[in-house]
């Protein structure tokens, strides 16, 4: 091989080597963080204006109740998953002028807000909501109103199942729940050990104070999360609450797993056989005199506020039992 | 090729080899951070 050739091979080898370690990277690192522009996921994005209420051409379900409220006016918030609900809720009792909307945002004045679950726990001790509609609050929630003195009201208005997600491709349908707790705890790293392929497993996490991770967090009580140190070059495993992913399940490359050999269908939920079911609340500042708390509270208990969660795709609370 | 101009295009072909692997990694941590976690998981094996 004359020193020409030698040159042009030892050139081609250095650009040919970092061409196939940017792929590499490409493809384990950088292609899964690519937003996902399946139908379904679009359709889930929570955007304020195609759930915005008193408009003809609004999502939310449209119900115009008998109760209605016209002064003092409780603040309405919560988690982004939620949204469709209030803004239901809001559209059913409220009056028209109480709720404004920029654009891009509502305006400080108006009764209706959409902060998310950790912005609204601060709210609603801070005194900026009066009734946020949320999951569990967190223990960072919890001491924040404790050390602001405020002890705050949990009324359960409706429950969703909490599911765990796994790549469409991916050929395990069905876990334990001690099996997602052993993923979760570090037990288990290979999906083989699970009747899976020959990959790392990925269990993702979500931001602090979400309210699914303060769910996944109360799923696995005192045992800690681990990462898996080579997820990342795996196939992940992630959790949410079931509405917030159904349409993605439908249209999308995700599916949701069965637990215990029970899949997370609405009538799995209902009748109790899903075994993580999660209630959703109405919290309030116990200490809050608006006079129209209660009554708004009592009215999404009601059969027409219950009708309003159900029909938003959510499952009503179980009717007592006489 | 003179031994003198291999180094530089060896260089030159390093250099630029590095600066796409950084921007490369930048790209995907600030994809990483904003991504939704059903993207992620969709998008993955």
């Amino acid at each position: 091989m004359n020193k020409l050739t030698k040159q042009i091979t030892a050139l081609a080898a250095v650009l040919f080597g970092f061409a196939a370690f940017d792929t590499a990277i490409y493809q384990l690192c950088t292609k899964p963080c690519l937003p996902d522009q399946s139908s379904g996921m679009q359709a889930k994005s929570i955007e304020l204006d195609r759930y915005l209420p008193f408009d003809e051409a609004s999502e939310i379900v449209d119900v115009k109740s008998e109760f209605q409220l016209t002064d003092e006016l409780p603040v309405i918030d919560g988690a982004a998953a939620l949204y469709p609900i209030c803004s239901a809720f809001v559209n059913a009792v409220y009056p028209e002028d109480a709720v404004s909307f920029d654009d891009d945002d509502f305006t400080a004045e108006s009764k209706l807000q959409m902060r998310n679950t950790r912005a609204a726990y601060k709210a609603v001790v801070d005194g900026d909501s009066d009734i946020i509609i949320c999951a569990k609050p967190s223990e960072e929630q919890l001491q924040y109103a404790a050390d602001n003195g405020v002890e705050l009201e949990l009324v359960p208005i409706g429950c969703e199942a909490f599911v765990f997600l796994v790549n469409g491709e991916n050929p395990v349908d069905d876990l334990s729940v001690e099996q997602i707790k052993g993923i979760y705890s570090g037990e288990y790293n290979n999906w083989s050990e699970l009747g899976g392929e020959n990959l790392f497993i990925n269990p993702l996490t979500r931001n602090t104070g979400s309210g699914s991770q303060t769910a996944m967090l109360s799923f696995m009580k005192d045992t800690e999360i681990k990462k898996n140190p080579f997820g990342f070059i795996g196939s992940p495993i992630g959790f949410s609450f079931r509405y917030y992913v159904e349409d993605v399940v439908e249209h999308g490359n995700v599916k949701m797993l069965s637990l215990n050999g029970v899949y997370p269908d609405k009538d799995n939920i209902a009748d109790g056989s899903y075994p993580i079911v999660s209630n959703f609340y109405a919290v309030y500042d116990k200490s809050n005199e608006n006079p129209n708390i209660q009554p708004l509270i009592d009215w999404m208990l009601s059969d027409e506020g219950q009708r309003i969660i159900e029909e938003t795709g959510y499952i009503p609370m179980p009717a007592e039992k006489e | 090729m003179s031994d003198k101009i291999f180094k530089r295009l060896l260089l030159i072909c390093t250099a630029a080899g590095c600066i796409a692997t950084v921007v490369l990694i930048m790209i995907t941590t600030i994809l990483y951070k904003d991504c939704s976690i059903i993207s992620y998981i969709a998008n993955g094996r």
